[in-house]
């Protein structure tokens, strides 16, 4: 079935089974290397993804589920070559360390902060609540976010 | 090679029910959540879908004459956030904001929750013991179940035919009462062990209507029936609660599980009942 695909602002028009899972779709056939799949059931959250501004397991997605819809990845956040400050944070708060699970938890931030410009540390651990991380112990990573949270509302983007 | 999924997505809900009576096979797909899991593990087999997430009618939430409607693809996070369900069924919003994580709200819908029956769901015990009734639709008839009563018929089994698509949750609303929603996981927000919902009303302190449902330790969720009635006309006190609680202790049926003992388990219906009740009574003032 030929599905339209509009990652990042860009549109992919691509022959798939409307039943592949969107993660699959994301990185094999799109080649958006950030999504990955880990636990493949939704428990994980590495490959978290936004569609329609909300954070969702691309894993538990069908590819024709999110046809046509406006789909963020990772991919998209730097503009004109700078990171954006949510990057930018989770660098200098050592947010991560093998990287595997972090496109999926800056998404999950992403999100966060686009509702919520500052987030109580409750806010921020019920938000990143479906996102597992096995290095860094998740206190870098709310430092990260709170971090983000300050840069944005200094007029960051 | 297996060949491709069919793939359907009507834009409204005659054309769902018609593409479903021309293909009673069909899986209907609501946030994929669950669906997802089964197809992965080949429970399921994706031969045609039909995608609902098009149909608009399906989303809404209201309160109109002392009853909440649910639209059956109202995500978990459209009921913890509306103000509507926040407002009449508080009970309701909390079982929501408790089940797994933000991402999986913002797919997971209540119809697909109530046609899947998963027995440590949170939305059940809250259907039981509010005394909703689950509608839905086939290409030639409209269908009404009582959660109650023949809903949850076995394990991850709902009274649903295969020919129909749940429309809706409707749900009576009480005046004056006190809510407790309990739920005890391994981890927060995981799958229950056991969940508690638990309704009160009271005149001059005495108890005028008490509904509790169990779920997450049987097949399907309960209710707690001589519980129940054993607390009306019963002065709400922390020792009749104490001995409320043992008494659905005492009658809730827990099935065997290789990993928790029924003895515990028993013994978590005892606590969470109690909590429920607790809170339920403490939210009546
Ligand atoms: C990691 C994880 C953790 C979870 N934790 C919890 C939890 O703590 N508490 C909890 O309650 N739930 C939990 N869930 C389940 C979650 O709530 C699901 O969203 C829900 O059970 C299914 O809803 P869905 O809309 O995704 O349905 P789908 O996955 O789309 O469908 C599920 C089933 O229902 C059928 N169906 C869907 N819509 C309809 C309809 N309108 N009419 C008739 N049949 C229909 C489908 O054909 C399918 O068989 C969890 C799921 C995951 C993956």
């Amino acid at each position: 079935m030929i599905l339209n695909f509009k990652v990042n602002n860009t549109n992919h028009e691509t022959n798939i089974d409307p039943s592949t899972p969107l993660a699959d779709v994301l990185h094999d056939v799109l080649g958006y290397k950030s999504v990955k799949q880990s636990c493949s059931t939704g428990i994980c959250g590495a490959c978290t993804i936004r569609i329609n501004g909300e954070a969702r397991k691309s894993c538990l997605h069908m590819a024709g589920q999110a046809a046509d819809s406006d789909i963020s990845t990772v991919e998209g956040l730097s503009q004109n070559g700078s990171l954006s400050p949510i990057q930018e944070a989770f660098i200098d708060n050592f947010s991560f360390q093998c990287g595997f699970c972090t496109p999926g938890f800056i998404m999950s931030t992403a999100a966060l902060l686009d509702e919520n410009s500052s987030p109580s540390d409750e806010e921020i651990r019920d938000s990143l609540h479906g996102n597992i991380c096995r290095c860094t112990g998740y206190l870098a990573i709310l430092d990260g976010v709170k971090d983000a949270a300050k840069r944005m509302n200094k007029g960051g983007n | 090679m297996i060949s491709e999924t069919t793939y359907h997505r009507p834009d409204s809900l005659d054309q769902a029910c018609n593409l479903l009576s021309e293909n009673p096979e069909a899986v209907l797909l609501s946030g994929c959540q669950s669906l997802g899991l089964l197809s992965k593990e080949g429970i399921i087999s994706l031969d045609t879908v039909i995608d609902l997430n098009g149909v608009p009618e399906l989303s809404d939430i209201s309160y109109k004459n002392g009853f909440l409607h649910i639209g059956a693809l109202a995500t978990h996070r459209d009921i913890e956030t509306s103000k509507t369900v926040q407002k009449h069924l508080p009970l309701l919003s909390t079982a929501a904001t408790q089940i797994a994580d933000v991402q999986i709200r913002n797919a997971g819908t209540i119809g697909g929750a109530c046609a899947y029956a998963d027995p440590t769901a949170d939305y059940p015990p809250v259907l039981m013991a509010t005394n909703a009734t689950i509608h839905s639709q086939s290409s030639t008839d409209s269908f009404e179940y009582t959660a109650r009563d023949g809903f949850f018929i076995d394990y991850y089994q709902s009274a649903i035919g295969p020919e129909e698509i749940i429309t809706s949750i409707k749900i009576p609303l009480p005046e004056n009462a006190g809510y407790g929603f309990e739920k005890l996981a391994y981890r927060k927000n995981d799958r229950a062990i056991v969940n508690v919902a638990a309704i009160l009303e009271s005149k001059d302190g005495v108890c005028t209507r008490s509904d509790i449902s169990v779920a997450g330790v049987w097949d399907t969720p309960l209710l707690a029936n001589k519980t129940m009635e054993f607390l009306i006309g019963t002065e709400l006190t922390e020792e009749t609660i104490s001995q409320a609680s043992d008494m659905a202790r005492e009658e809730i049926l827990v099935c065997e599980d290789p990993l928790i003992s029924i003895e515990y388990r028993s013994a978590m219906v005892g606590a969470l009942t109690k909590k429920a009740l607790t809170i339920a009574k403490e939210d009546l003032s």
